[in-house]
Protein backbone atom coordinates (compact mmCIF):
# COMPACT_ATOMS: atom_id res chain seq x y z
CA UNK A 1 0.00 0.00 0.00
CA UNK A 2 1.25 3.31 -1.08
CA UNK A 3 1.61 6.14 1.57
CA UNK A 4 -1.02 7.78 0.47
CA UNK A 5 -3.33 5.00 0.78
CA UNK A 6 -2.39 4.59 3.74
CA UNK A 7 -2.82 8.01 5.50
CA UNK A 8 -6.92 7.97 3.95
CA UNK A 9 -7.81 4.64 4.86
CA UNK A 10 -6.18 5.64 8.79
CA UNK A 11 -8.73 9.07 8.23
CA UNK A 12 -11.62 7.30 7.00
CA UNK A 13 -11.53 4.53 9.78
CA UNK A 14 -11.12 7.51 12.72
CA UNK A 15 -14.01 9.57 10.89
CA UNK A 16 -15.90 6.63 11.25
CA UNK A 17 -15.04 5.47 14.70
CA UNK A 18 -16.15 9.04 15.03
CA UNK A 19 -19.26 8.67 13.69
CA UNK A 20 -19.81 5.62 15.91
CA UNK A 21 -19.52 7.85 18.96
CA UNK A 22 -21.08 10.81 17.90
CA UNK A 23 -24.37 10.16 15.62
CA UNK A 24 -26.27 8.93 18.23
CA UNK A 25 -25.75 12.09 20.14
CA UNK A 26 -25.81 14.10 17.14
CA UNK A 27 -28.93 12.68 16.29
CA UNK A 28 -30.75 13.63 19.88
CA UNK A 29 -29.73 16.14 19.88
CA UNK A 30 -30.91 17.63 16.42
CA UNK A 31 -34.05 15.55 17.34
CA UNK A 32 -34.52 17.81 20.71
CA UNK A 33 -34.89 20.71 18.54
CA UNK A 34 -36.99 19.54 16.18
CA UNK A 35 -41.19 20.58 16.38
CA UNK A 36 -42.98 17.92 17.50
CA UNK A 37 -44.60 17.51 14.26
CA UNK A 38 -41.06 16.33 13.14
CA UNK A 39 -40.00 14.22 15.60
CA UNK A 40 -43.35 12.01 15.90
CA UNK A 41 -43.32 10.84 12.09
CA UNK A 42 -42.56 7.67 10.19
CA UNK A 43 -39.45 8.82 8.26
CA UNK A 44 -37.93 11.96 9.45
CA UNK A 45 -35.43 14.20 7.96
CA UNK A 46 -32.01 14.50 9.08
CA UNK A 47 -32.06 18.15 10.14
CA UNK A 48 -35.03 20.11 11.69
CA UNK A 49 -37.26 22.35 8.84
CA UNK A 50 -36.89 25.10 11.67
CA UNK A 51 -35.00 24.99 15.08
CA UNK A 52 -37.29 25.06 18.04
CA UNK A 53 -36.61 25.40 22.17
CA UNK A 54 -39.68 24.76 23.08
CA UNK A 55 -38.87 21.16 24.46
CA UNK A 56 -36.24 22.53 26.64
CA UNK A 57 -38.48 25.71 27.76
CA UNK A 58 -41.68 22.90 28.48
CA UNK A 59 -39.44 20.48 30.40
CA UNK A 60 -38.10 23.84 32.93
CA UNK A 61 -41.71 25.16 32.82
CA UNK A 62 -44.37 21.52 33.13
CA UNK A 63 -41.84 19.17 34.83
CA UNK A 64 -39.77 18.86 37.93
CA UNK A 65 -36.49 18.76 36.25
CA UNK A 66 -35.04 21.67 37.68
CA UNK A 67 -36.20 19.90 41.08
CA UNK A 68 -34.12 16.78 40.29
CA UNK A 69 -31.33 18.73 38.63
CA UNK A 70 -31.50 20.21 42.22
CA UNK A 71 -31.33 17.10 44.26
CA UNK A 72 -28.65 15.37 42.28
CA UNK A 73 -26.54 18.48 42.44
CA UNK A 74 -26.71 18.52 46.11
CA UNK A 75 -26.69 14.44 46.86
CA UNK A 76 -23.38 14.86 44.82
CA UNK A 77 -21.98 18.21 46.83
CA UNK A 78 -22.60 16.26 50.05
CA UNK A 79 -21.34 13.30 49.48
CA UNK A 80 -18.41 13.94 47.63
CA UNK A 81 -16.87 15.42 50.35
CA UNK A 82 -18.09 13.56 52.92
CA UNK A 83 -16.62 10.64 50.92
CA UNK A 84 -13.02 12.18 50.63
CA UNK A 85 -12.69 12.99 54.37
CA UNK A 86 -13.36 9.11 55.47
CA UNK A 87 -11.23 8.01 52.91
CA UNK A 88 -8.28 9.68 53.07
CA UNK A 89 -7.18 9.01 55.92
CA UNK A 90 -7.89 5.38 55.39
CA UNK A 91 -6.04 5.38 52.04
CA UNK A 92 -2.86 7.67 53.94
CA UNK A 93 -2.80 5.05 57.40
CA UNK A 94 -2.86 2.13 54.78
CA UNK A 95 0.25 3.26 52.92
CA UNK A 96 2.40 5.05 55.07
CA UNK A 97 2.03 2.58 58.63
CA UNK A 98 2.28 -1.08 59.12
CA UNK A 99 0.24 -3.14 61.11
CA UNK A 100 -1.91 -6.34 60.95
CA UNK A 101 -4.30 -7.37 58.53
CA UNK A 102 -3.29 -3.83 56.67
CA UNK A 103 -3.66 -6.32 53.40
CA UNK A 104 -6.45 -7.93 54.28
CA UNK A 105 -8.84 -4.64 54.53
CA UNK A 106 -7.07 -3.14 51.35
CA UNK A 107 -8.25 -6.24 49.85
CA UNK A 108 -11.15 -6.17 51.46
CA UNK A 109 -12.06 -2.41 49.72
CA UNK A 110 -11.18 -4.00 46.33
CA UNK A 111 -14.16 -6.69 46.93
CA UNK A 112 -16.55 -3.79 48.11
CA UNK A 113 -15.92 -1.83 45.37
CA UNK A 114 -17.24 -4.31 43.16
CA UNK A 115 -20.22 -5.86 45.46
CA UNK A 116 -23.80 -5.20 43.55
CA UNK A 117 -26.21 -2.26 44.79
CA UNK A 118 -29.18 -4.84 45.58
CA UNK A 119 -27.14 -6.66 47.59
CA UNK A 120 -26.78 -3.49 49.73
CA UNK A 121 -29.91 -1.91 48.71
CA UNK A 122 -32.30 -4.86 49.85
CA UNK A 123 -31.01 -5.26 53.33
CA UNK A 124 -30.61 -1.04 53.56
CA UNK A 125 -34.08 -0.69 52.45
CA UNK A 126 -35.61 -2.61 55.54
CA UNK A 127 -32.93 -1.23 57.75
CA UNK A 128 -34.15 2.20 56.50
CA UNK A 129 -37.34 1.43 57.30
CA UNK A 130 -36.49 0.11 60.32
CA UNK A 131 -35.08 3.62 61.24
CA UNK A 132 -37.90 5.91 59.65
CA UNK A 133 -35.34 7.36 57.38
CA UNK A 134 -36.85 6.21 54.47
CA UNK A 135 -37.26 8.29 51.48
CA UNK A 136 -35.33 10.41 53.14
CA UNK A 137 -32.58 12.85 51.70
CA UNK A 138 -29.79 11.14 54.44
CA UNK A 139 -31.22 7.78 53.21
CA UNK A 140 -29.88 8.58 49.92
CA UNK A 141 -26.78 10.35 51.17
CA UNK A 142 -25.62 7.95 53.63
CA UNK A 143 -26.23 5.38 50.69
CA UNK A 144 -24.19 7.13 48.20
CA UNK A 145 -21.33 7.34 50.64
CA UNK A 146 -21.18 3.83 51.45
CA UNK A 147 -20.93 2.95 47.88
CA UNK A 148 -18.23 5.15 46.58
CA UNK A 149 -15.80 4.95 49.66
CA UNK A 150 -14.21 1.54 48.60
CA UNK A 151 -13.47 3.26 45.14
CA UNK A 152 -12.44 6.63 46.66
CA UNK A 153 -10.20 4.55 49.12
CA UNK A 154 -8.73 2.68 46.27
CA UNK A 155 -8.11 5.69 43.95
CA UNK A 156 -6.60 7.91 46.83
CA UNK A 157 -4.88 4.40 48.08
CA UNK A 158 -3.32 4.13 44.68
CA UNK A 159 -2.09 7.93 44.36
CA UNK A 160 -0.48 8.17 47.95
CA UNK A 161 1.18 4.47 46.95
CA UNK A 162 2.68 7.05 43.89
CA UNK A 163 4.09 9.68 46.52
CA UNK A 164 7.66 8.28 47.34
CA UNK A 165 7.59 7.87 51.16
CA UNK A 166 11.33 9.31 51.13
CA UNK A 167 9.88 12.66 50.51
CA UNK A 168 8.57 12.53 53.75
CA UNK A 169 11.18 10.81 55.65
CA UNK A 170 14.03 13.49 54.31
CA UNK A 171 11.20 15.96 55.32
CA UNK A 172 11.20 14.49 59.22
CA UNK A 173 14.79 13.85 58.85
CA UNK A 174 14.49 17.68 59.06
CA UNK A 175 12.90 17.48 61.75
CA UNK A 176 9.44 17.98 60.60
CA UNK A 177 7.03 15.80 62.73
CA UNK A 178 4.49 13.54 60.64
CA UNK A 179 1.81 16.00 60.83
CA UNK A 180 3.67 19.02 58.78
CA UNK A 181 5.17 16.62 56.60
CA UNK A 182 1.89 15.37 55.70
CA UNK A 183 0.35 18.79 55.46
CA UNK A 184 3.25 20.51 53.57
CA UNK A 185 4.65 17.08 51.46
CA UNK A 186 1.84 14.87 51.02
CA UNK A 187 -1.06 17.03 50.56
CA UNK A 188 0.23 19.66 47.79
CA UNK A 189 1.18 16.17 45.84
CA UNK A 190 -1.93 14.12 46.22
CA UNK A 191 -4.03 17.34 45.11
CA UNK A 192 -4.58 16.06 41.66
CA UNK A 193 -5.14 12.91 43.31
CA UNK A 194 -8.15 14.10 44.90
CA UNK A 195 -9.08 15.97 42.71
CA UNK A 196 -9.84 13.04 39.92
CA UNK A 197 -11.35 11.26 43.03
CA UNK A 198 -13.70 14.19 43.88
CA UNK A 199 -14.70 14.55 40.17
CA UNK A 200 -15.45 10.98 40.11
CA UNK A 201 -17.46 10.72 43.07
CA UNK A 202 -19.50 12.99 42.02
CA UNK A 203 -20.32 11.37 38.69
CA UNK A 204 -20.41 8.43 40.61
CA UNK A 205 -23.26 10.08 42.14
CA UNK A 206 -25.03 11.50 39.83
CA UNK A 207 -25.50 9.04 37.55
CA UNK A 208 -26.73 6.69 40.28
CA UNK A 209 -30.03 5.38 39.44
CA UNK A 210 -30.86 1.70 41.70
CA UNK A 211 -30.31 2.91 45.05
CA UNK A 212 -32.51 5.97 44.67
CA UNK A 213 -35.14 3.61 42.81
CA UNK A 214 -35.26 1.95 46.03
CA UNK A 215 -35.30 4.66 48.90
CA UNK A 216 -37.18 7.96 47.18
CA UNK A 217 -40.34 7.81 46.55
CA UNK A 218 -41.60 11.53 46.97
CA UNK A 219 -41.14 13.57 43.77
CA UNK A 220 -39.74 16.16 45.68
CA UNK A 221 -36.67 14.69 46.01
CA UNK A 222 -35.94 12.46 43.14
CA UNK A 223 -32.70 12.78 41.71
CA UNK A 224 -32.23 13.14 37.57
CA UNK A 225 -31.92 9.82 36.60
CA UNK A 226 -35.04 8.43 38.51
CA UNK A 227 -37.00 11.33 37.43
CA UNK A 228 -36.00 11.56 33.85
CA UNK A 229 -36.90 7.82 33.89
CA UNK A 230 -40.23 8.35 34.96
CA UNK A 231 -41.09 10.77 31.61
CA UNK A 232 -41.08 7.06 30.19
CA UNK A 233 -44.77 6.04 30.79
CA UNK A 234 -46.35 2.90 30.28
CA UNK A 235 -48.32 4.62 27.16
CA UNK A 236 -47.11 6.89 24.80
CA UNK A 237 -43.94 8.76 25.33
CA UNK A 238 -43.57 12.39 26.11
CA UNK A 239 -40.39 12.22 23.29
CA UNK A 240 -40.02 16.27 23.70
CA UNK A 241 -38.93 16.23 27.46
CA UNK A 242 -37.06 12.67 26.99
CA UNK A 243 -34.99 14.17 24.17
CA UNK A 244 -34.02 17.35 25.78
CA UNK A 245 -33.85 15.98 29.46
CA UNK A 246 -31.24 14.02 27.68
CA UNK A 247 -29.34 16.44 26.39
CA UNK A 248 -29.49 18.54 29.69
CA UNK A 249 -28.14 15.78 31.68
CA UNK A 250 -25.37 15.13 29.33
CA UNK A 251 -24.35 18.38 28.49
CA UNK A 252 -22.47 19.47 31.73
CA UNK A 253 -20.82 16.16 32.37
CA UNK A 254 -19.66 17.05 28.53
CA UNK A 255 -17.92 20.36 29.77
CA UNK A 256 -16.72 18.84 33.06
CA UNK A 257 -14.75 16.31 30.39
CA UNK A 258 -13.28 19.41 28.48
CA UNK A 259 -12.30 21.07 31.66
CA UNK A 260 -10.78 17.75 33.44
CA UNK A 261 -10.03 15.12 30.87
CA UNK A 262 -6.15 14.10 31.76
CA UNK A 263 -7.59 14.25 35.63
CA UNK A 264 -10.47 11.88 34.88
CA UNK A 265 -8.13 9.37 32.36
CA UNK A 266 -5.75 9.19 35.54
CA UNK A 267 -8.77 8.09 37.38
CA UNK A 268 -10.06 5.87 34.82
CA UNK A 269 -6.28 3.76 35.03
CA UNK A 270 -6.21 3.42 38.69
CA UNK A 271 -9.80 1.33 38.56
CA UNK A 272 -8.29 -0.64 35.65
CA UNK A 273 -4.89 -1.89 36.11
CA UNK A 274 -2.55 -3.32 39.18
CA UNK A 275 -2.12 -0.60 41.80
CA UNK B 1 1.02 -5.72 73.10
CA UNK B 2 4.45 -5.29 71.57
CA UNK B 3 6.28 -7.37 69.23
CA UNK B 4 9.01 -8.81 69.33
CA UNK B 5 12.18 -6.43 69.45
CA UNK B 6 9.76 -3.62 68.82
CA UNK B 7 10.36 -0.24 69.87
CA UNK B 8 7.96 2.39 71.24
CA UNK B 9 8.75 4.61 68.42
CA UNK B 10 7.36 2.24 66.14
CA UNK B 11 4.40 0.75 68.84
CA UNK B 12 3.35 4.44 68.55
CA UNK B 13 3.58 4.31 64.57
CA UNK B 14 1.53 1.53 64.29
CA UNK B 15 -1.38 3.06 66.84
CA UNK B 16 -1.54 6.03 65.19
CA UNK B 17 -2.03 3.87 61.82
CA UNK B 18 -4.75 2.45 63.48
CA UNK B 19 -6.56 5.05 64.73
CA UNK B 20 -6.57 6.90 60.83
CA UNK B 21 -8.17 3.96 59.42
CA UNK B 22 -9.98 3.37 62.22
CA UNK B 23 -13.23 5.80 61.21
CA UNK B 24 -13.16 4.40 57.31
CA UNK B 25 -13.26 0.73 59.05
CA UNK B 26 -16.21 1.80 60.98
CA UNK B 27 -18.18 3.60 58.08
CA UNK B 28 -17.21 0.62 55.48
CA UNK B 29 -18.12 -1.95 58.55
CA UNK B 30 -21.75 0.01 58.68
CA UNK B 31 -22.76 0.72 55.82
CA UNK B 32 -21.31 -2.32 53.75
CA UNK B 33 -20.64 -5.25 56.21
CA UNK B 34 -24.22 -5.32 58.08
CA UNK B 35 -25.95 -5.07 54.62
CA UNK B 36 -24.38 -7.93 53.21
CA UNK B 37 -24.60 -9.97 56.89
CA UNK B 38 -28.03 -8.91 56.83
CA UNK B 39 -28.91 -9.77 53.55
CA UNK B 40 -27.87 -13.26 54.50
CA UNK B 41 -29.74 -12.96 57.67
CA UNK B 42 -33.17 -12.20 55.26
CA UNK B 43 -32.75 -14.79 53.08
CA UNK B 44 -33.95 -17.91 55.70
CA UNK B 45 -37.08 -15.40 55.98
CA UNK B 46 -39.87 -14.42 54.97
CA UNK B 47 -40.20 -10.57 55.24
CA UNK B 48 -43.24 -8.88 53.38
CA UNK B 49 -42.38 -5.28 51.82
CA UNK B 50 -45.59 -4.09 53.33
CA UNK B 51 -44.65 -5.61 56.74
CA UNK B 52 -40.59 -4.92 56.72
CA UNK B 53 -40.49 -5.10 60.36
CA UNK B 54 -42.09 -8.34 61.10
CA UNK B 55 -39.50 -11.46 59.42
CA UNK B 56 -40.97 -14.96 59.71
CA UNK B 57 -38.12 -17.53 60.18
CA UNK B 58 -38.81 -20.04 57.10
CA UNK B 59 -34.89 -21.62 57.44
CA UNK B 60 -33.86 -23.17 53.54
CA UNK B 61 -37.31 -22.39 52.04
CA UNK B 62 -36.49 -19.21 49.95
CA UNK B 63 -33.61 -21.65 48.32
CA UNK B 64 -35.46 -24.28 47.68
CA UNK B 65 -38.38 -22.28 46.02
CA UNK B 66 -36.00 -20.36 44.08
CA UNK B 67 -33.66 -23.27 42.62
CA UNK B 68 -36.77 -25.32 42.21
CA UNK B 69 -38.41 -22.59 40.15
CA UNK B 70 -37.94 -21.97 36.27
CA UNK B 71 -37.13 -18.02 36.71
CA UNK B 72 -33.84 -18.55 38.19
CA UNK B 73 -32.56 -20.68 35.58
CA UNK B 74 -33.65 -19.38 33.01
CA UNK B 75 -32.60 -15.82 33.96
CA UNK B 76 -29.02 -17.52 34.70
CA UNK B 77 -29.30 -18.48 31.23
CA UNK B 78 -29.91 -15.15 29.83
CA UNK B 79 -27.28 -13.77 32.35
CA UNK B 80 -24.63 -15.79 30.71
CA UNK B 81 -25.39 -14.71 27.10
CA UNK B 82 -26.06 -11.14 27.74
CA UNK B 83 -22.80 -11.15 29.86
CA UNK B 84 -20.76 -13.30 27.65
CA UNK B 85 -21.70 -11.43 24.42
CA UNK B 86 -21.37 -7.84 25.89
CA UNK B 87 -17.87 -8.65 26.88
CA UNK B 88 -16.31 -10.10 24.08
CA UNK B 89 -17.99 -7.54 21.92
CA UNK B 90 -15.98 -5.22 24.54
CA UNK B 91 -13.30 -6.21 24.47
CA UNK B 92 -12.59 -7.16 20.60
CA UNK B 93 -14.00 -3.50 19.44
CA UNK B 94 -12.03 -2.06 22.22
CA UNK B 95 -9.09 -3.86 21.70
CA UNK B 96 -9.28 -2.38 17.80
CA UNK B 97 -9.95 0.87 18.44
CA UNK B 98 -6.73 1.20 20.95
CA UNK B 99 -4.71 -0.33 18.45
CA UNK B 100 -5.92 2.53 15.98
CA UNK B 101 -5.70 5.14 18.30
CA UNK B 102 -1.87 4.23 19.30
CA UNK B 103 -1.00 5.06 16.12
CA UNK B 104 -0.01 8.63 14.88
CA UNK B 105 -2.77 10.68 12.84
CA UNK B 106 -3.06 14.40 12.93
CA UNK B 107 -6.59 14.92 15.33
CA UNK B 108 -5.64 11.78 17.36
CA UNK B 109 -5.91 13.11 20.68
CA UNK B 110 -9.36 14.94 19.76
CA UNK B 111 -10.49 11.26 18.86
CA UNK B 112 -9.02 9.92 21.91
CA UNK B 113 -11.54 12.22 23.90
CA UNK B 114 -14.61 11.31 21.81
CA UNK B 115 -13.97 7.61 22.28
CA UNK B 116 -14.56 8.42 26.07
CA UNK B 117 -17.88 10.00 25.13
CA UNK B 118 -20.27 6.96 25.76
CA UNK B 119 -18.72 6.02 29.27
CA UNK B 120 -19.17 9.36 30.76
CA UNK B 121 -22.55 9.96 29.46
CA UNK B 122 -25.11 8.20 32.24
CA UNK B 123 -26.70 5.49 31.84
CA UNK B 124 -29.98 6.42 31.99
CA UNK B 125 -29.11 9.24 29.47
CA UNK B 126 -27.64 6.26 27.10
CA UNK B 127 -30.56 4.36 27.27
CA UNK B 128 -32.81 6.63 26.45
CA UNK B 129 -30.82 7.48 23.44
CA UNK B 130 -30.95 3.78 22.48
CA UNK B 131 -34.74 3.74 22.93
CA UNK B 132 -35.26 6.75 20.72
CA UNK B 133 -33.06 5.80 18.15
CA UNK B 134 -34.80 1.82 18.50
CA UNK B 135 -38.31 2.82 18.58
CA UNK B 136 -40.43 0.80 16.62
CA UNK B 137 -42.53 3.65 14.82
CA UNK B 138 -40.24 7.06 15.29
CA UNK B 139 -36.36 5.60 15.40
CA UNK B 140 -34.07 6.20 12.93
CA UNK B 141 -32.89 2.67 12.74
CA UNK B 142 -36.21 1.22 11.60
CA UNK B 143 -36.71 4.29 9.15
CA UNK B 144 -33.42 3.60 7.83
CA UNK B 145 -34.57 0.03 7.51
CA UNK B 146 -38.06 0.88 5.85
CA UNK B 147 -36.09 2.67 3.37
CA UNK B 148 -33.43 0.45 2.43
CA UNK B 149 -34.93 -2.87 3.35
CA UNK B 150 -38.66 -2.32 3.29
CA UNK B 151 -38.67 -4.09 6.77
CA UNK B 152 -38.50 -2.92 10.47
CA UNK B 153 -37.75 -4.35 13.59
CA UNK B 154 -39.19 -4.40 16.96
CA UNK B 155 -36.15 -3.87 18.39
CA UNK B 156 -37.07 -3.67 22.26
CA UNK B 157 -40.27 -5.49 21.96
CA UNK B 158 -39.60 -9.15 20.19
CA UNK B 159 -37.47 -10.93 22.51
CA UNK B 160 -34.52 -12.06 20.58
CA UNK B 161 -34.29 -8.86 19.39
CA UNK B 162 -34.69 -6.87 22.57
CA UNK B 163 -31.77 -9.31 23.67
CA UNK B 164 -29.46 -8.27 20.78
CA UNK B 165 -30.14 -4.28 21.25
CA UNK B 166 -29.20 -4.91 25.49
CA UNK B 167 -25.80 -6.05 24.13
CA UNK B 168 -25.69 -3.33 21.51
CA UNK B 169 -26.10 -0.72 24.27
CA UNK B 170 -23.62 -2.27 27.04
CA UNK B 171 -20.73 -2.52 24.67
CA UNK B 172 -21.71 0.64 23.02
CA UNK B 173 -21.51 2.55 26.48
CA UNK B 174 -18.90 0.97 28.11
CA UNK B 175 -16.03 -0.48 25.76
CA UNK B 176 -13.72 2.79 25.90
CA UNK B 177 -13.13 1.07 29.45
CA UNK B 178 -11.94 -1.22 27.64
CA UNK B 179 -10.21 0.84 25.38
CA UNK B 180 -8.48 2.76 27.72
CA UNK B 181 -7.15 0.76 29.63
CA UNK B 182 -5.53 -1.41 26.65
CA UNK B 183 -4.19 1.96 24.95
CA UNK B 184 -2.52 3.46 28.36
CA UNK B 185 -0.56 -0.50 28.31
CA UNK B 186 0.07 -0.08 24.47
CA UNK B 187 1.99 3.28 25.29
CA UNK B 188 4.30 1.65 27.29
CA UNK B 189 5.15 -1.47 25.27
CA UNK B 190 8.80 -0.07 23.87
CA UNK B 191 8.84 0.75 20.31
CA UNK B 192 12.34 -1.16 20.66
CA UNK B 193 11.09 -4.61 20.69
CA UNK B 194 8.92 -4.04 17.26
CA UNK B 195 12.12 -2.68 15.71
CA UNK B 196 13.78 -5.84 16.93
CA UNK B 197 11.22 -8.18 15.71
CA UNK B 198 11.38 -6.07 12.37
CA UNK B 199 14.90 -6.90 11.93
CA UNK B 200 14.68 -10.39 12.84
CA UNK B 201 12.19 -10.56 10.13
CA UNK B 202 8.90 -10.19 11.61
CA UNK B 203 5.68 -9.59 9.66
CA UNK B 204 3.00 -7.26 11.13
CA UNK B 205 0.63 -10.21 12.25
CA UNK B 206 3.81 -11.63 13.99
CA UNK B 207 4.55 -8.56 15.61
CA UNK B 208 1.01 -9.06 16.99
CA UNK B 209 0.64 -12.15 18.38
CA UNK B 210 4.32 -12.50 19.86
CA UNK B 211 4.84 -8.58 21.15
CA UNK B 212 1.72 -6.79 21.25
CA UNK B 213 -1.12 -9.51 22.41
CA UNK B 214 0.96 -11.07 25.25
CA UNK B 215 2.22 -7.34 26.38
CA UNK B 216 -1.52 -6.95 26.86
CA UNK B 217 -2.63 -9.79 27.61
CA UNK B 218 -2.78 -9.37 31.57
CA UNK B 219 -4.68 -5.71 31.45
CA UNK B 220 -6.88 -7.53 28.99
CA UNK B 221 -7.67 -10.07 31.43
CA UNK B 222 -8.06 -7.74 34.27
CA UNK B 223 -10.63 -5.74 32.23
CA UNK B 224 -12.82 -8.60 30.51
CA UNK B 225 -13.09 -10.05 34.38
CA UNK B 226 -14.12 -6.18 35.92
CA UNK B 227 -16.59 -5.84 32.53
CA UNK B 228 -17.91 -9.08 33.53
CA UNK B 229 -19.03 -8.40 37.16
CA UNK B 230 -19.86 -5.60 36.39
CA UNK B 231 -22.64 -6.69 33.87
CA UNK B 232 -23.26 -9.62 35.49
CA UNK B 233 -24.60 -7.66 38.43
CA UNK B 234 -26.32 -4.78 37.11
CA UNK B 235 -29.35 -3.65 37.46
CA UNK B 236 -29.47 -0.35 35.76
CA UNK B 237 -29.31 -0.49 32.39
CA UNK B 238 -31.56 -3.71 31.05
CA UNK B 239 -34.19 -2.54 33.67
CA UNK B 240 -34.54 0.96 32.20
CA UNK B 241 -34.20 -0.54 28.26
CA UNK B 242 -36.70 -3.22 28.54
CA UNK B 243 -37.65 -3.66 31.99
CA UNK B 244 -36.93 -7.23 32.05
CA UNK B 245 -37.88 -7.43 28.21
CA UNK B 246 -40.69 -9.08 26.41
CA UNK B 247 -42.43 -11.92 28.67
CA UNK B 248 -38.50 -11.96 30.77
CA UNK B 249 -36.60 -12.49 27.57
CA UNK B 250 -33.96 -9.87 29.55
CA UNK B 251 -34.35 -10.41 32.65
CA UNK B 252 -31.27 -10.92 34.56
CA UNK B 253 -30.31 -11.84 38.14
CA UNK B 254 -30.25 -8.11 39.07
CA UNK B 255 -33.75 -7.91 38.31
CA UNK B 256 -34.85 -11.12 39.03
CA UNK B 257 -33.81 -9.73 42.60
CA UNK B 258 -35.65 -6.62 42.08
CA UNK B 259 -39.04 -8.22 41.06
CA UNK B 260 -39.21 -10.29 44.00
CA UNK B 261 -38.47 -7.97 46.53
CA UNK B 262 -40.14 -5.18 44.99
CA UNK B 263 -43.15 -6.22 42.24
CA UNK B 264 -43.88 -9.35 44.32
CA UNK B 265 -43.06 -7.91 47.56
CA UNK B 266 -41.51 -10.46 49.24
CA UNK B 267 -37.70 -9.69 50.13
CA UNK B 268 -36.83 -12.66 51.78
CA UNK B 269 -36.47 -13.91 48.08
CA UNK B 270 -35.10 -10.77 46.56
CA UNK B 271 -32.63 -11.52 49.07
CA UNK B 272 -31.80 -14.67 48.52
CA UNK B 273 -31.15 -13.83 44.73
CA UNK B 274 -28.77 -11.29 45.79
CA UNK B 275 -27.02 -14.01 47.73
CA UNK B 276 -26.37 -15.61 44.39
CA UNK B 277 -25.01 -12.67 42.49
CA UNK B 278 -22.68 -12.77 45.59
CA UNK B 279 -21.61 -15.96 45.00
CA UNK B 280 -20.66 -14.97 41.61
CA UNK B 281 -19.00 -12.21 42.49
CA UNK B 282 -16.78 -13.79 44.87
CA UNK B 283 -16.17 -16.57 42.59
CA UNK B 284 -14.78 -14.10 40.14
CA UNK B 285 -12.60 -12.47 42.59
CA UNK B 286 -10.71 -15.48 44.09
CA UNK B 287 -10.12 -15.61 40.36
CA UNK B 288 -8.65 -12.63 40.11
CA UNK B 289 -6.74 -13.07 43.04
CA UNK B 290 -5.47 -16.13 42.11
CA UNK B 291 -3.94 -15.04 38.78
CA UNK B 292 -3.05 -11.85 40.12
CA UNK B 293 -1.75 -10.42 42.64
CA UNK B 294 -3.46 -6.85 42.95
CA UNK B 295 -2.04 -6.30 47.25
CA UNK B 296 1.84 -7.19 45.66
CA UNK B 297 2.22 -9.58 48.57
CA UNK B 298 3.89 -12.23 46.29
CA UNK B 299 6.80 -11.37 44.55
Amino acid sequence: MTKELKMAAKYFTAVVIALFILTPLIWTLLSSLKPDSEILRHSSRIFPSRFVLNHYINLFKHTAFLSYFFNSVFAGMVATPLTLIIAMPAAYSLTRFRYRGRNLYAGFILFSYMVPLLLLGIPMFIIMSYLHILNTRISLILSYVAFSLPFSMWMLRSFFLSIPLALEEAAMVDGASRLQALIRIVLPLSTPGLISCGIFTFVLVWNEYTLALLFIRSESLKTLPIGIAAFIGTTAYEWGYILSSIMMMTIPILFGFVFVQKALIRGFLVGATKG
Amino acid sequence: MSKKGERSYEKKERRIGIQLLLPSVAFVGILIIIPILYDFYLTFHYVSIFNPRNPKFVAFENYIRLLNGEAFWSDLVTAIIYTFSSVALQLILGLAVALFLNQNFAGRNLLRGIVLLPYLIPTVCVVFIAKWMLDPMYGIVNTALRSFAGVSVNWLGAPGAAMASAIAVNTWKFFPFVEIALLARLQTISPTLYEAAGIDGATSFQKFTHITLPELASVMFVVALLRTIWTFNDFQLIYILTAGGPMNSTEILPLLAYREAFSKGNIGMGATVAVFMAIFLFLCFILYYKIFDPLGERD
